[in-house]
């Protein structure tokens, strides 16, 4: 059966000269050290342009963007409870973005930290948004392989991404559902956060954004083994590409729709976004599209991150494909 | 099969697991948790412990849910409630989202007032439901009288004369999900609101203590019953938050007796003891009393751990696991290391521990010599041994004489060389194997025992991985006579890292994780080194008075995380100040191939530590390469004689010198001239030793024994006195005067006698054989010249 998410096309170019073909009223990336973030922020055809610096990067090439028109918020505390909201809210507030929801707008989502592009896109889908595109630009390999790590530093805390900050009572079968990425560390943090939610399941890139990335992401994700309780005897994962976040989106509502169906008591699923981008906006997608399904069922939808010190700015390592995704809502 | 020991959280069991999986190291009915929980007992308690140390399993076990679960037989739940005189309200602090009271939106003082209200209703919602469900389950009436909640309690529109417990519980949660919802909107895109609440408690912070009162009060059957609020993962409430529990700890408004709280966390879980009250604390001890889990599991963890694994395997194959001695299968398999050694020794032939010794001596006719000296029966352990005692002698003129010595001590086993080789067998070993590519075995149910250290989760993870790797290599665990050691190994390493990576996740500065880590290379590098001084190193000491604050709290965050372990004080020998004793966790061993007994320990200054705590990188590889000369042995030279002659020093395995190198404090050092073999209490020996306390009985008749063959001369001695009063001597030459004189046999009465010139030349070549004087050296000329020689007479 053909599902909606089957309907979403994305559009995939080998370079920058197909993507240039492309108008946009709004530009917004996220500042960071990658080249491929740079080189398509330069070329892309847009009114107007805007560099999101984010607080979580420790950046080494920030000289470099005081040609172009920046967003920054220079007081805000990187341990905040609500650091994406505020950040994001005033983001939309200076530039107003609510002008821009009958015009042609882009967001590359290649450099953001994921809870702030979970909640740039939630907001700009409150605010009214029909239409958005995402631009996603998968690299070659990551910069130390398999001991690629993405989230620098500590984790700071997990806790629910703003928007998702509602209390549930636990349900005895309450599921948490993690993409997860080479972050193993990121992986037993989201795992461990609530110690009532007993069901853990486990979404896989695969194929992977490179063929090599699938040996890696599993080298890394063996070592949260524990904290995810699996038994490789019964360690059965769902999977879905890497770099298709309709896709994500399809598997999970999948898989949610027939655990809600093999199971009672259930009052929320916990979704933690850990993997590659797409799979993060896989996530929110289907929260998005499903979210007022399962709350008649009396079940929430709640995105749980866990938050670190800072991010590797420049991981990604050269351009193997840049994607380009449309949101409709 | 499963593997049995694949859980290793109790967070993952259900609630009839909880008590399927509970082990009493006790064979009382009443649990030894309960002497920890004490759960009708009113003063607060909490109960700390590191990751894993089995927290979660026993909060639950005393949980609602939990003592449902144990209801006997034709009882009911109020029976079963009444019997253990509490109701266990079990609370985890993520499932509040407690970080949601935080925020740009609202003032701290606002987000205070909503954090105590939200927490009282929390409380009075979760004690109803308690209470209809016993009530229910029994048939007793659910509808009271309740008319007593008026008076200055609730602002509501209940029918309180009629009051349904069910009825009381909605209402308390209708309430609490109406905050939930304004405060779940706060965050929304686009939906900034203030928040409009109008609270039913006219004691928002305070206010269940009397509600639960009266209810427990009203309420006949559970009249004599406490509430016992169990919170969980205590760390989780932020610093404001946990002020408020304190404050709530401190002054109990009203009924102490029907109200209990246990708060659990992880070692640091205690954010402050600050409270609301004017700079008042909560008093640890007198307001609330501190349990460390594994502080008080160590008693009894090899009975529990048995216990634990017994458990397991009950679950998987039944009533009859009875019949397994799972002991057994370990046990035989502690001889890992002798087995590696022979097999050592009968693969290779070439001796490769002998090759730094050659390089080190850097003389092949002497290497030849002592390598013949050490060959004990072509056993590779004690060869290493004894080169390893030789590194000892290193500055010793005579290095095969040397050899002899130790060759002599280990044949006739003495009891010096058997202390010696218990101090360093752990360093001989980890050189030896690594010489010829091998490993140290952790291996042995005793060695898994000690490696957990009082840690149920790090014990039940070295058995799932063992499980694991005896389905890798086919065998059956549970039938198995011998476990290979090999099988062990590569389980207790996996675990090892698997330590690492989960303990050391949440310690929120890295600085801890690299300090630890150079502490553990350090030791690492000592194991390696060519001369290590204390045995089995994973123990180190420092003056913690002289720490910055900042060092301290990072020490403590490492400790909290349990990669270090405190031991306590020890009094520095020599400047008796308090040193605080801290070892390396157990299971950080096998991954840097440190010992997992602790034995001497290792001091660090005061800039030691804080290089190492404040990540001074460059400092602390000055600071390293220093410490490690200290055990580094240095490429031999030939020594020039007089260079040789400061050299000179007792043997180790001299008896009468052993003493020497006990490294003790000088008090004094002195010269005396006294005549060979006729030492005697009268002065001026008596006196000279008297005064400075040595035993001079002792002294006299060592010295005659060692200068019985010298009599006749006076005989130069240097006596060293300890400040334990103990002593060792120096007997030098006797003064080449003394002999010549000897030697021209004087007349009695003259000043003139005769030597013989050949009688000279022997004197004079004994000498600087002796290495008392050199050929050419001025104070041997002086001699002959005062003595006036010529061929004939003197």
């Amino acid at each position: 059966m053909i599902s909606k998410y089957d309907t979403f096309f994305i559009d995939s170019s080998k370079n920058l000269t197909e993507l240039s073909k492309k108008k946009y009223d709004l530009f917004i990336s996220s500042f960071n050290d990658e080249a491929m973030v740079h080189d398509l922020f330069n070329s892309i055809s847009s009114v107007k342009k805007i560099w999101c610096v984010l607080p979580d990067y420790t950046l080494k090439s920030k000289a470099e963007i005081k040609d172009s028109e920046y967003f920054e918020l220079s007081d805000i505390d990187i341990s905040s409870d609500s650091l994406e909201s505020e950040y994001i809210n005033e983001f939309i507030e200076k530039y107003r973005l609510i002008d821009y929801i009958s015009q042609v707008i882009c967001i590359d989502i290649t450099g953001f930290v994921k809870p702030y592009i979970i909640y740039l896109v939630y907001a700009l889908k409150e605010y009214g948004f029909k239409k958005i595109d995402i631009i996603y630009s998968e690299p070659k390999y990551w910069e130390k392989l398999d001991e690629t790590i993405f989230s620098k530093e500590v984790i700071i805390k997990t806790r629910p991404i703003n928007g998702f900050d509602i209390r549930v009572e636990n349900g005895n079968n309450d599921l948490q559902i993690i993409a997860a990425g080479y972050d193993y560390k990121l992986i037993r943090a989201a795992a461990s956060y609530n110690k009532l939610v007993k069901q853990k399941q486990v979404l896989i890139g695969f194929p992977s954004l490179q063929p090599s990335m699938y040996q890696e992401n599993i080298l890394n994700f063996q070592k949260s083994a524990d904290e995810l309780a699996i038994d490789y005897d019964n360690f059965n994962p769902i999977y879905a590409p890497a770099n298709d976040p309709f896709e994500a989106a399809k598997v999970l509502k999948e898989f949610v729709d027939l655990y809600i169906e093999q199971h009672d008591d259930i009052n929320a699923i916990y979704l933690s976004p850990l993997s590659t981008k797409p799979h993060a906006l896989g996530m929110l997608l289907f929260f998005l599209y499903e979210g007022d399904f399962y709350k008649q069922k009396n079940i929430e939808i709640i995105m749980l991150y866990p938050f670190t010190k800072s991010y590797s700015s420049s991981a990604g390592k050269q351009l193997a494909k840049i994607n380009l995704y449309t949101l409709e809502f | 099969m499963k593997n049995p020991f694949h859980n290793t959280k109790a967070s993952y069991y259900n609630d009839p697991e909880i008590l399927e999986f509970w082990v009493n190291p006790d064979l009382t009915e009443k649990s030894f948790f309960h002497t920890i929980m004490e759960p009708t007992e009113s003063m607060p308690i909490m109960i700390l412990g590191g990751k894993g140390s089995g927290k979660t399993h026993i909060l639950r076990f005393f949980s609602f849910r939990s003592q449902i679960l144990r209801v006997k037989e034709n009882k009911t739940i109020l029976d079963q409630i009444v019997d253990d005189g509490y109701i266990g309200i079990y609370i985890v602090s993520n499932g509040l989202q407690a970080s949601r009271f935080s925020g740009s939106m609202l003032s701290q003082d606002e987000w205070n007032t909503l954090f105590f209200y939200y927490i009282n209703l929390e409380f009075l919602e979760r004690t109803c439901k308690k209470i209809f469900t016993i009530l229910n389950d029994s048939g007793q009436k659910t509808i009271f009288d309740m008319s007593i909640l008026n008076d200055n309690m609730l602002n509501h529109n209940l029918e309180l004369t009629k009051l349904n417990i069910e009825d009381l519980y909605k209402f308390f949660k209708e309430k609490r999900k109406e905050i939930d919802f304004q405060l779940a909107s706060l965050r929304l895109p686009g939906k900034k609101t203030k928040l409009e609440i109008n609270p039913i408690l006219y004691k928002i912070d305070s206010g269940f203590y009397e509600i639960i009162d009266a209810l427990l009060t009203i309420i006949k059957p559970l009249k004599d019953v406490k509430v016992l609020f169990i919170l969980d993962e205590y760390e989780n409430f932020s610093e404001e938050q946990q002020k408020y529990f304190n404050t709530l700890l401190r002054q109990p408004s009203i009924a102490p007796k029907k109200i209990g709280f246990r708060i659990s966390g992880r070692l640091w879980a205690a954010k402050t003891w600050n409270t609301y009250d004017d700079q008042e604390i909560l008093q640890v001890d007198s307001e609330i009393k501190i349990v460390y889990l594994e502080n008080i599991v160590k008693q009894k963890f090899k009975i529990f751990a048995d216990k634990l694994y017994k458990k397991r395997l009950e679950h998987i194959l039944g009533k009859d696991s009875s019949y397994i001695n799972f002991n057994k299968s370990f046990e035989v398999s502690t001889n890992c290391n002798e087995n590696v050694l022979q097999d050592i020794q009968k693969k290779h032939k070439e001796k490769k521990h002998f090759k730094k010794l050659k390089k080190l001596l850097n003389d092949d006719h002497l290497f030849a010599d002592i390598i013949e000296k050490f060959n004990c029966n072509n056993n590779y352990f004690l060869e290493k041994m004894n080169t390893l005692l030789l590194y000892k002698q290193w500055n010793q003129n005579y290095l095969s004489k040397e050899a002899l010595l130790i060759q002599n001590a280990c044949l006739k086993s003495q009891k010096r060389y058997i202390s010696q080789l218990d101090k360093y067998k752990t360093y001989v070993l980890y050189q030896l194997f690594k010489d010829y590519g091998r490993s140290i075995s952790y291996s042995g149910y005793k060695n898994i025992i000690d490696l957990s250290a009082n840690n149920p989760r790090i014990f039940l993870t070295i058995l799932s991985n063992i499980y694991k790797e005896c389905i890798y290599q086919n065998i059956d665990l549970f039938s198995q006579d011998i476990l290979p050691c090999k099988i062990q190994d590569k389980a207790i390493l996996e675990a090892s890292k698997w330590f690492w990576n989960n303990f050391t996740e949440d310690i929120k500065d890295e600085r801890v994780e690299w300090a630890v880590i150079k502490i553990c290379e350090l030791f690492r590098a000592i194991y390696r080194s060519d001369n290590p001084t204390e045995k089995d190193l994973v123990i180190f000491t420092f003056d913690e008075s002289e720490l910055s604050k900042n060092v301290k709290d990072l020490i403590r965050r490492a400790i909290d995380h349990s990669l270090l372990i405190d031991l306590g004080f020890r009094k520095d020998r020599n400047s008796h100040k308090k040193l605080t004793m801290l070892r390396l966790h157990p299971m950080l061993s096998p991954r840097w191939d440190l010992s997992v007994s602790g034995g001497g320990t290792i001091s660090f200054k005061k800039n030691d530590m804080e290089s190492l705590f404040l990540k001074n990188e460059k400092e602390w590889e000055g600071i390293e390469k220093s410490i490690l000369e200290r055990y580094m042995i240095k490429k031999r030279n030939i020594i020039s004689p007089k260079r040789k002659r400061k050299l000179v020093s007792g043997s180790l395995f001299d008896n009468m010198d052993s003493k020497k190198y006990t490294q003790k404090k000088i008090s004094e050092k002195f010269k005396m001239m006294i005549p060979a073999g006729q030492a005697n209490p009268s002065p001026p020996v008596g006196p000279a030793l008297g005064e400075r306390g040595v035993n001079i009985m002792k002294f006299c008749k060592a010295f005659n024994e060692k200068t019985k063959d010298k009599m006749g001369f006076k005989i130069p001695v240097i006596i060293t006195v300890y400040t334990d009063r103990s002593f060792t001597f120096e007997i030098k030459q006797t003064p080449v005067n003394d002999i010549i004189l000897k030697a021209a046999e004087r007349n009695k009465g003259t000043k003139v006698g005769s030597i013989t010139k050949a009688k000279f030349s022997e004197i004079s070549e004994e000498k600087i054989k002796d290495n008392e004087y050199d050929m050419n050296s001025t104070s041997f000329i002086g001699d002959k010249k005062a003595m006036d020689t010529n061929d004939k007479q003197v």
